[in-house]
């Protein structure tokens, strides 16, 4: 996984690049993998460091979250909670942010591993491995506020173009 | 009506309320089941893999990878963390410190007691940072949640 701040950068720019409409839920669906199928996982590990019998499946079962076959149901499931309007592209949005947050992940490289991506139809893993595990973390801090500066533009690039209201 | 309308009709009627129920119910279902699966799957490996250290003829491989591992202790001898299981490993380790992160290639040795032969080391010195950032994220993402949305009668709505 990159760093949060990455992610959530890379989701404001391709907001600020194709329309700002459903922003908050692509931003939310591009930091689920890490929320939902991440954290769990690292709290577990930190507790059975600690001494707690905490069994080792459970540590590594949120991790489906993590997964293309994981995400999309977990998209829908989430966009079920909303209004049955705004459903569809709720789910879009949050699936589209989640692919995203994929991609931003296999462009790293890690030791002997990669990303599961059929995974429950195959154990066939896979990444680009084009940049170390922490190498957002140099890139984070200009893309963090070059990302926010693009968003805002687009903001008000959409509001000049909008038709104006009658009095 | 276009293909893609007629795709958006299908889809949006499957989302519908009607189906809201039964729906959420098989998603949870499959995420369940892979759930399970996985950790089937990655208990079955890490049991393989710590097998082997006690008894390498059992090994189907000379090497075991260990990514993302965390130092527990370099005395008396080093130890690393994966998951709820610890390993042992000696080569070159020399020089690292408890709480450092590592990614490892290491060798399966003739002598379990021996611990597992570190050929290739890779350090994660910006580790810290990246957890630093991430925390930060989370944070961030928190007002994602309270600013993006808001509860309106009984379900989640987009603002905006």
């Amino acid at each position: 996984m990159a760093d949060l701040i990455t992610h959530i950068s890379s989701a404001l720019l391709l907001k600020a690049a194709f329309g700002r409409r459903h922003t908050a839920s692509f931003t939310l669906g591009n930091v689920l993998p890490d929320l939902l199928g991440r954290v769990p996982g690292m709290a577990l590990v930190k507790l059975a460091s600690m001494g707690l019998p905490v069994p080792e499946g459970l540590t590594y079962a949120p991790g489906v979250l993590h997964m293309p076959f994981g995400m999309l149901p977990l998209s829908v499931l989430l966009a079920l909670a909303f209004p049955e309007r705004q459903r569809l592209a709720v789910a879009a949005n949050l699936f589209g942010g989640c692919m995203l947050h994929l991609g931003i992940d296999l462009l790293q490289h890690h030791t002997g591993t990669g990303y599961p991506l059929l995974f429950p139809f195959s154990s066939w893993h896979w990444e680009l491995a084009w940049i170390g595990t922490e190498a957002t973390v140099l890139v984070a801090p200009v893309l963090a506020p070059l990302s926010v500066l693009a968003f805002w533009a687009r903001g008000r690039w959409d509001a000049r173009r909008a038709p104006a209201t009658p009095p | 009506m276009g293909y893609g309308d007629r795709v958006t009709a299908l889809l949006s009627s499957l989302l519908g309320d009607r189906a809201r129920p039964i729906l959420a119910l098989v998603l949870l279902a499959w995420l369940g089941f892979m759930g399970w699966h996985y950790a089937q799957v990655t208990t079955t490996r890490s049991a393989q893999v710590a097998e082997c250290s006690a008894d390498p003829s059992a090994c189907d491989s000379e090497f075991v990878f260990l990514a993302l591992v965390e130092v527990e202790a370099v005395e008396p001898q080093v130890r690393v963390r994966k998951s709820t299981r610890l390993y042992t490993l000696t080569g070159l380790t020399e020089t690292l410190s408890p709480g450092e992160v590592i990614s490892v290639v290491a060798h399966i040795p003739e002598d379990p007691a021996q611990g597992y032969v570190v050929e290739t080391l890779e350090r994660h010195p910006l580790r810290k940072w990246k957890v630093g950032l991430s925390t930060l994220g989370l944070v961030v993402s928190l007002g994602v949640l309270l600013g993006g949305f808001r509860w309106e009668q009984g379900r989640v709505v987009e603002r905006g």
